[in-house]
């Protein structure tokens, strides 16, 4: 293996895994939002841009809010505040919990793709 | 076309041949599933290193013909990823000979271009354009076997070169 090879591969390894980190974010995850265990909402988070949504909660209406394949709850009325000091979550393993609102929050992956070629 | 050299190409055609069964029975299903070592590509980068593009493309065509009777059928899906996968692979690397790049190099290239014809023909005849985003892995796992098969290529090279 020459010097040549070893530019070649490290430039492929370098694109390959820009391509995989800025294709993570649009990774077709679609977070379901419930009220007492029913669904109200489904929000897709493969859209790009910054945008908000109003839900009924127990204690009013909680905000969300969608960034980059990413969801949080930005306003809502509860005694602590947990699940908006959450922050964002974005893997379709993490969910958000507003126990005094009744509001749960989880991603859940849009499952388009089960084929698997040989 | 000499007598010997008609005999080595089918005696490369027997063994790619082999070498593709014997994987066919071997399933590494390890971290990217479908990837597979392509040993079969270790006969045409001989075959394209020591003779040339026209050998290592009929060698290569009717390695995949061959293929297609006895295991996939032919005309299949199966038998439009192997070629589709293979021709890429073929002329890629005959491209990429012409560089500075050695024979472990051009071997990740033809690699490389074997998962992306293959992928190509999976969005054609099955339409499954998400598969794009399968693309980075399976490139990543491309050079891996790209540089095993490299290597024992380089060596088998070198041998052949003190023997024949």
């Amino acid at each position: 293996m020459n010097k040549n090879d070893q530019t070649l591969i490290g430039c492929i390894v370098i694109i390959c895994l820009l391509f995989i980190v800025t294709l993570n974010h649009s990774d077709h995850n679609v977070a379901v939002v419930y009220y007492k265990n029913e669904i109200i909402k489904k929000i897709d988070l493969s859209l790009d841009d910054i945008k908000e949504y109003q839900v009924n909660g127990e204690n009013g209406i909680v905000t969300l809010e969608v960034n980059r394949g990413r969801i949080r709850v930005k306003d809502e009325n509860s005694p602590l505040h947990l699940c908006s000091k959450q922050g964002y979550i974005s893997k379709s393993t993490e969910s958000i919990v507003c126990l005094p609102n009744k509001i749960v929050i989880q991603i859940e992956q849009n499952n388009d793709i089960d084929t698997v070629v040989k | 076309m000499t007598y010997q050299k008609l005999t080595r190409l089918s005696m490369y055609l027997t063994l790619a041949i082999i070498f593709s069964i014997l994987e066919s029975m071997i399933p590494i299903n390890y971290m990217i599933p479908g990837i597979k070592l392509g040993c079969a590509n270790i006969i045409l980068v001989l075959v394209l290193y020591q003779y040339g593009i026209r050998e290592a493309l009929a060698i290569a065509v009717l390695r995949v013909i061959l293929m297609g009777i006895l295991r996939t059928g032919l005309f299949s899906v199966t038998f439009f990823f192997s070629l589709f996968g293979t021709l890429f692979s073929v002329i890629s690397m005959y491209l990429t000979k012409k560089t500075h790049l050695s024979v472990i190099g051009v071997s990740i290239v033809g690699a490389i271009f074997h998962s992306i014809g293959q992928l190509l023909a999976a969005m054609l005849f099955l339409h499954l354009h998400m598969l794009i985003y399968y693309l980075p892995w399976m490139i990543l796992g491309s050079i891996v076997t790209g540089m095993i098969i490299g290597y024992l290529s380089q060596y088998l090279l070198k041998q052949l070169e003190k023997t024949l």
